[in-house]
């Protein structure tokens, strides 16, 4: 098979439609799966007590808000070196995503931060960078959306998301590099005592933040395809037909 | 099981407010998510089917039916 066979929209389209509520499915029978550990099987924490649970989605959201804008960034660099349209796209289909897991990484941080650390927010090294992905993401939704030549808004895109990437290893190693309030990673230090109850919830909220952002992207690239390549014949025989059904 | 009854789990062992914040906003903000997306995704395909309609050539539109007006609405 070939493997540029759905790398058109054309060709992509149907496919992503089909994916889509897959992932979807995955996604929430990862959610309850994860809660269920998370709640009914991982043991109340020693030192933190019964609040040390915001770790389920505060991990994931923070891993998945990092994990996206590098894949933005890896589409908008495919992009840019090969010009393939879809990529650009991609990369707007998930900004959306990533900013919402990292709203959701700053604001259950902040809920966490309150009981054990004594304040909902702190100027440190972590939080800021965190803080500044958030602005990142912020900006590269603007900036796709005010420029109304869509050649020139995946341009412009492309290199905000290149140049914000840097932010990413900022924001993973600064808890090494700086004195931070924030605490190391707990998973992958080899002398981890994380009981694996809490492990294995971790890991399926993680799965399902995934699968979740795969489910939503695809449904969201999909309606850009069809917007942008509206004039294509076989956008306009889609259109005719959902129109059809509305 | 940690819990012994509904009330212990609900109150999260005093910190209720802040498990349950941070688990009902990213709630909100994710079924928020998947209702804005379908409603625009909607939303987007009839905009391009009016738009469609207003570019097709005048002559090759064909007389709308009856039937045609009523499921468009």
């Amino acid at each position: 098979m070939n493997i540029f066979y759905y790398s058109s929209p054309q060709t992509f389209y149907p496919l992503a439609g089909r994916l889509a509520p897959v992932f979807g499915v995955i996604a929430a029978l990862l959610t309850m799966a994860g809660l269920y550990v998370g709640f009914f099987v991982a043991p109340t924490d020693a030192q933190q007590g019964e609040v040390y649970r915001i770790i389920f989605i505060h991990v994931p959201a923070a891993v998945m808000s990092m994990f996206i804008y590098l894949l933005m960034a890896f589409w908008s660099a495919v992009g840019l070196v090969f010009g393939t349209r879809l990529s650009f796209m991609m990369a707007q289909a998930l900004a959306p995503t990533g900013a919402l897991f990292c709203a959701i990484a700053l604001w259950s941080g902040s809920l966490w931060g309150r009981p054990t650390w004594g304040t909902y927010w702190v100027w440190d090294a972590r939080l800021t960078s965190q803080l500044l992905l958030q602005f990142l993401y912020f900006g590269f939704i603007a900036l796709t959306h005010a420029i109304e030549d869509p050649r020139r808004a995946d341009k412009a895109g492309a290199i905000i998301a290149l140049v914000g990437a840097v932010n990413v290893p900022i924001i993973y190693f600064s808890v090494q590099w700086w004195n931070t309030l924030h605490q190391g990673s707990s998973f992958m230090a080899s002398s981890s005592n994380v009981a694996p109850a809490i492990e294995s919830a971790m890991l399926l909220m993680m799965l399902a933040s995934w699968a979740y952002a795969v489910a939503i992207s695809l449904t969201r690239v999909r309606g850009i395809m069809l917007q942008r390549e509206r004039h294509a014949d076989w956008a306009m025989a889609r259109i005719a037909r959902a129109g059809g059904e509305t | 099981m940690s819990w012994h009854s509904v009330g212990e789990f609900l109150a999260m062992g005093g910190f209720a407010p802040f498990v349950w914040g941070a688990y009902g906003v990213t709630f909100v903000l994710i079924a928020a998510e998947v209702w804005l997306l379908f409603r625009q995704s909607r939303e987007l395909v009839y905009r391009l089917w009016r738009l469609q309609q207003l570019e097709i050539k005048p002559t090759s539109i064909k007389p709308a039916s009856k039937a045609d007006m009523e499921s468009s609405a």
